[in-house]
């Protein structure tokens, strides 16, 4: 079975996000994040940065996954 | 209820983003445990824990487990161990790591073993078609509504899509279909793949969605 990609309108890069190595779904929104900790979220067409924690010197974010909010979120 | 995105950085501290004030705080601070470098990760829908898993032995552990519960990490029993003729293979993707939906449990499968952690341990399970899994990345299509799991993977100028069975008896993958380089339409295009890792699955329109970060172009496929 040959599967067709489907091309969709470009969207608007924000500078928060250096390269996004996650691109994750919380619900129904897009979220990027690079290794720096710069996320975005896709708001329409539009990347738009959100404030991350603060990250030590010679930390780098290794892993962004979304988890379903049971008990331990609240 | 609702999902949530986190975040692990390197010295253990785990964040989480709320999506509403659009900012993130801290859930945990560091752990002297967390000694992994970009392990693969996957939430445990039925025990709400993190999985995280680490391959590679450049650095950090090799073949090691840590949990995170929601307070704190934890190193649980080592159980099952990876096939050795695929921890030898350095590379994002020899193993991925999801939850299954069918047996409620998060899933190991590498290109010659497969594994299952009970909240305890990893437990061997049998794998059968693995080579459909060969790849050099890979984004994992999860679906709970139908209970399907689908491997999106790019192994060369390849894109092809596998389904991955698991029951009790074990873990059967099969081939799907392929599908054509998703190229970018710019004017000095060099033909340049679909960047799998940006890319992502989204389960409630069962479409699977690719981003080309640096040419800012995007795209989707309905499985």
């Amino acid at each position: 079975m040959l599967l067709k990609w489907k091309v969709l309108p470009p969207t608007t890069p924000s500078s928060a996000v250096r390269k996004p190595k996650w691109v994750n779904l919380a619900g129904e929104t897009l979220v990027a994040t690079d290794v720096y900790f710069g996320t975005a979220v896709l708001v329409g067409t539009k990347w738009e940065a959100i404030a991350s924690a603060e990250l030590p010197s010679a930390q780098l974010i290794q892993s962004v996954t979304p988890a379903w909010g049971g008990t331990w979120w609240r | 209820m609702g999902w949530h995105v986190v975040a692990v950085s390197s010295d253990g501290r785990v964040f989480q983003l709320d999506l509403k004030a659009k900012k993130w705080s801290v859930l945990a601070g560091k752990s002297p445990l967390y000694k992994m470098t970009f392990p693969l990760v996957a939430f445990d829908d039925v025990r709400e824990v993190l999985v995280l898993w680490r391959s590679a032995k450049s650095k950090g552990r090799k073949d090691d487990s840590l949990i995170f519960d929601g307070k704190k990490w934890f190193q649980p029993a080592k159980g099952a161990a990876a096939n050795a003729k695929d921890l030898a293979v350095e590379g994002e993707g020899t193993f991925c790591l999801f939850f299954d939906p069918v047996v409620g449990r998060v899933m190991r499968v590498g290109v010659s073993s497969a594994a299952s952690f009970d909240g305890q341990k990893w437990v061997a399970s049998t794998l059968k078609g693995a080579e459909h899994l060969d790849t050099w990345e890979r984004i994992i299509a999860v679906n709970p509504a139908s209970k399907t799991v689908h491997s999106i993977h790019r192994f060369g100028y390849v894109n092809s899509i596998a389904q991955i069975t698991c029951t009790a008896d074990g873990v059967t993958v099969k081939a799907v279909g392929t599908l054509p380089s998703a190229v970018t339409r710019a004017p000095n295009s060099t033909g340049s793949n679909v960047a799998f890792d940006a890319g992502v699955y989204d389960a409630a329109n069962e479409q699977f969605l690719a981003f080309d970060v640096q040419k800012n172009e995007r795209f989707s496929m309905s499985l």
